[in-house]
């Protein structure tokens, strides 16, 4: 009776065996939903002129390929409208990023900040909710000529009541980084 | 014909002490010796009485509970112990050699009954350095988590990730380095990443055992590190109904936990159910709330067994389940605000305490079914066993959209384990030993809608083994020697850059071999050393590994080029019990060829969130070394002191520099007062007070780290606990302070060190009654 019991068992085990064996399909590749593979700076000079471009572009996003970050040149002294664009250009059509930033307006907030030769100034011309900025429309005023970076943050989760962050500051804001880059930018 | 029956562990190799004397087994010179303990609480039984009613012959225990009698002849005896307090028990053992025993008795309940007891004829203590705790001692620490129970053993750090991810580290190695059994199946889990703790009940397992040495031959081949082997006392035929409840309560975290345990024994059919839950809501630093490290778990086990003369079968269904918060201010979005977080002495989001569990955070279950069987042959004990595991892991961060209810990361990874081995009876009368045989399938799946690509990726993984482990086993000397190999075959699933699906296939000759050399003088003395070698496979998130780390702003990547790691462990131990002082010194020396480890690559990643350092899996020698010292010194009759001290050393070969993340070294002193007649009336009275040291790691490589590593701490915690009787069962009532003085500290193992402090004070209430 007991050695049948262990028959049983060992049959049991073997009949595992084999079913588990089987190869389960194979698995699907997961696209990311997150991914930002563009943003686009468009600078339009508020008394007209030359709208230029700024770009980050990575097409298969973290890792593999570098992303091309191209900046460009701008007038100094002048008042540009800055509009920022995001998409994830690795779906067909384009995805359009910018929409679930404003959706989601009271949780971002994008920051400027150059390097030291700069005397950039700047103001927000869109808001959230709240009636606190998002920054997907700025103004800038580019000052006297220099040469260096641009950079642009995006902040997800901050605190936009901190001190000076409707006005621009990104000391007090806390949150957590979605998008950090670096442009390169001549004023002339 | 080879039964005996005796009351014992279900893993056999405990740590009993050795008494054998004598060469010849076939005339009348046999000794049997062993110890006397309580069958609950598994104290010894001193000044116990034992009898062969045969031969009227018999002899007291000592004081530790240690007994022998010599001049045995071989045959069938009924063996008559008993102590002051307890029942009388008879047991029919069966002599053919010498043999050493452990025998139980109840100490509150009025049964008299025959007890079964299983036990070898022969017990080598094994030249690995073994220590267990067991009993109130582990009763005691159980609740919070495994590997913080097993910190009270030297040796055994904790590698944390917040006040809720715990994972043993033995001798400075963690994760897939270092293998844990439950009841003696492997917990085959996503123990890769070092922020996945063991899915194991806190509560669960009688005897924790943590193997030191790395070619633990009968566990596997890629025990680095060693073994931990979380077991459960065997259920035992015509046992009462019997059991516990307990109950554990927290001040710094508000946290409760419940436990309960129940047994029994009909004339052939055993079962057990254990049951437990706890909830912890944000641990409190002394200075502010640890935000989002509220944690909500809860567990199961049920057991049931047909026992007969000579066979044994037991299935059991296990869950485990668990939903971790993990500290709020340690999801980042990349380098500069790794910096701001750092440049801060608090947590950069602090919020009001409460029991949510919000992202990011982590929900695992682990569900074991398993089977096994036991048969007494005239070859010895066959046993087979087969598991099935299911492991599902997911991972939720904070995230952009309305996507935050949906999992980063949700692995499936389901185990199948078979083993079939001979416990051999005793050859050439000196000789024991087991072979084995034992096979693996496993399926690990990305369950598909995370909309994040994998961090690892699926892979199926085939691994039969085949080992032998062989003692020669004399009064003075123990000799071991064991080989295991075993073949890995993995296939990978993997999408590259294009999602192209991609399946390369590894395949890796895998073997462990060790020996060692025990030598004893008499029951004071005890000496042995061991070499094992063992190899490990790379792990899958070392050849595939690709994603981002939020709490550590770094890029892992692995790198499919790697080859095994190979390592050989030399070490070496001194038991030393000369009366009321008793020194346990380990010391270890293991040399890698093939590390595999992370290094920092060169190139910082440029994303959209801004640079990223890359971590690439690599591999060099290393060398590693350490100690770890215990004493005890019996004070007087009341007081005794308790000290433990632990280091290691590892160093790059190849560059000369340090390992990363190593353990401090750490030392931690105790004094407990435990007067033999408990007070206000109680059965047993206990109060200790601990100091516990843990100095600067100094030695760390440069330029891979994000912060400087944290400074020494000082703690202090005290407890008292009492012990009473009621209507023969027993309630335990404790009281205890963890962090007593509430002191502000990093620990170097801790993953969120760069974030937050440690917990302060923590006021725990514990009430335990067993029936």
């Amino acid at each position: 009776m007991k050695l049948t019991i262990f028959k049983i068992i060992f049959f049991s085990i073997l009949m595992t065996l084999v079913f588990s064996s089987c190869d389960k399909d194979d698995p699907t590749p997961e696209h990311p939903q997150e991914l930002i593979t563009t943003m686009r700076l468009t600078f339009t000079p508020s008394l007209g002129g030359d709208v230029v471009i700024f770009e980050f572009y990575d097409p298969d996003g973290d890792g593999g390929v570098d992303p091309i970050i191209q900046g460009g040149t701008l007038e100094d002294s002048t008042d540009y409208n800055l509009a920022i664009m995001l998409l994830d250009e690795s779906v067909t059509p384009a995805e359009d990023i910018t929409a679930e930033i404003e959706e989601e307006g009271t949780d971002h907030q994008f920051f400027f900040a150059t390097t030291q030769d700069f005397n950039l100034t700047f103001a927000y011309l869109d808001e959230d909710e709240n009636e606190n900025p998002i920054g997907l429309e700025t103004i800038i005023d580019t000052g006297p000529p220099a040469t260096g970076q641009f950079q642009v943050t995006l902040r997800h989760g901050l605190n936009k009541n901190a001190l000076g962050v409707r006005l621009g500051d990104i000391t007090n804001a806390g949150g957590e980084t979605d998008i950090e880059v670096a442009f390169d930018l001549v004023l002339q | 014909m080879h039964r005996i029956y005796l009351l014992a562990w279900f893993v056999l190799a405990s740590s009993g002490l050795q008494t054998i004397k004598g060469q010849v087994a076939d005339s009348c010179n046999l000794i049997i010796s062993g110890t006397i303990k309580d069958e609950h609480d598994l104290s010894v039984l001193d000044y116990s009485t034992i009898l062969l009613v045969e031969t009227g012959e018999g002899t007291a225990a000592n004081e530790d509970g240690e007994f022998a009698i010599s001049g045995v002849c071989p045959g069938k005896y009924t063996l008559r112990y008993s102590h002051v307090g307890c029942e009388t028990r008879d047991t029919i053992i069966r002599i053919q050699d010498h043999m050493v025993i452990e025998l139980y008795l109840e100490h509150h309940a009025e049964l008299l009954e025959m007890i079964e007891v299983h036990a070898e004829g022969l017990r080598g203590q094994a030249s690995q350095s073994e220590e267990s705790i067991s009993g109130e001692e582990l009763e005691k620490l159980q609740g919070r988590s495994l590997a913080h129970a097993l910190s009270q053993i030297t040796g055994v750090n904790i590698l944390s990730t917040g006040p809720n991810v715990m994972k043993p580290v033995l001798h400075g190695m963690h994760s897939s380095r270092i293998l844990i059994f439950q009841n003696g199946l492997r917990q085959e889990s996503q123990d890769w990443g070092v922020d996945h703790a063991p899915e194991i009940d806190p509560f669960l397992g009688d005897r924790l055992t943590v193997i030191k040495g790395a070619g633990a031959v009968q566990y596997g081949t890629d025990a680095m590190g060693g073994v931990i082997l979380v077991d459960q006392r065997r259920l035992e035929s015509g046992a009462p109904l019997s059991g516990s409840a307990r109950l554990l309560a927290g001040s710094n975290a508000g946290s409760a936990a419940a436990a309960i345990d129940l047994h029994k024994g009909n004339n052939h059919f055993v079962w057990r159910v254990h049951g437990s839950g706890g909830i912890a809501g944000d641990a409190k630093a002394p200075d502010y709330r640890v935000t989002n490290t509220a944690s909500k778990e809860y567990s199961f086990l049920g057991v049931a067994g047909f026992v007969s003369d000579k066979s044994r079968i037991e299935v059991s269904y296990s869950l485990f389940s668990a939903n971790i918060g993990i500290l709020r201010a340690a999801h980042i979005g990349n380098l500069t605000d790794l910096e701001l977080a750092l440049n801060s002495d608090k947590p950069l989001i602090i919020e009001e305490f409460d029991y949510r569990i919000e992202q990011p955070r982590q929900q695992v279950y682990h569900h074991i079914l398993k089977g096994d069987g036991n048969l007494h042959t005239s070859y010895g004990d066959w046993n087979v066993q087969y598991g099935i595991q299911w492991n599902r892991r997911k991972e939720y961060d904070i995230r952009r959209g309305v996507r935050e209810d949906i999992p980063s990361l949700d692995l499936s990874l389901v185990s199948h384990s078979a083993d079939l081995v001979l416990d051999h009876k005793i050859l050439f009368s000196n000789m024991k030993g087991k072979a084995g045989l034992s096979w693996k399938y496993q399926n690990n799946e990305n369950i598909p809608g995370t909309g994040i690509r994998p961090l690892i990726p699926d892979y199926n993984l085939i691994a039969p083994a085949v080992y032998l482990a062989e003692q020669w086993i004399s009064s003075k000397w123990t000799f071991e020697l064991g080989l295991r190999y075993a073949f890995h075959h993995l296939e990978v699933k993997r999408f590259d850059e294009n999602n192209i699906l991609e399946t390369p296939e590894f395949e890796y000759h895998n073997y462990a071999a060790t020996t060692g050399i025990v030598w004893r003088a008499g029951n004071t003395l005890r000496a042995s050393s061991n070499f094992g070698l063992s190899t490990r496979a790379p792990n899958v998130h070392e050849l595939y590994s690709e994603g981002l780390h939020h709490g550590a702003a770094a890029i892992e990547e692995g790198d499919p080029s790697l080859r095994q790691e190979r390592s050989l462990k030399w070490m070496q131990s001194v038991d030393w019990k000369p009366g009321r002082v008793h020194i346990e010194l380990t010391a270890f020396q293991q040399w890698f060829r093939d590390f595999i480890y992370l290094q920092p690559g060169e190139e910082p990643r440029l994303t959209i969130r801004g640079a990223f350092p890359v971590f690439n899996y690599t591999q060099t020698d290393a060398f590693l070394w350490g100690t770890d010292v215990s004493v005890s010194v019996d004070l007087s009759r009341d007081f005794s002191l308790h000290s433990m001290f632990s280091m290691v050393r590892a160093e790059d070969q190849a560059t000369g520099n340090p390992i990363y993340g190593m353990p401090a070294d750490r030392m931690q002193h105790e004094i407990a007062f435990t007067p033999e007649k408990g007070l206000e009336g109680a059965k047993k009275t206990g109060i200790f007070i601990r100091y516990e040291h843990v100095w600067r790691q100094n030695r760390i490589p440069g330029g891979t780290d994000f912060a400087e590593p944290p400074n020494s701490y000082d703690l202090l915690h005290a407890g008292a606990s009492m012990e009473w009787v009621i209507r023969g069962n027993i309630l335990v009532t404790g009281v205890s302070v963890v962090n007593l003085l509430n002191a502000s500290y990093r620990e170097y193992l801790n993953r969120l060190r760069y974030f937050a402090d440690e917990p302060g004070r923590n006021f725990e209430l514990l009430l335990q009654y067993k029936f």
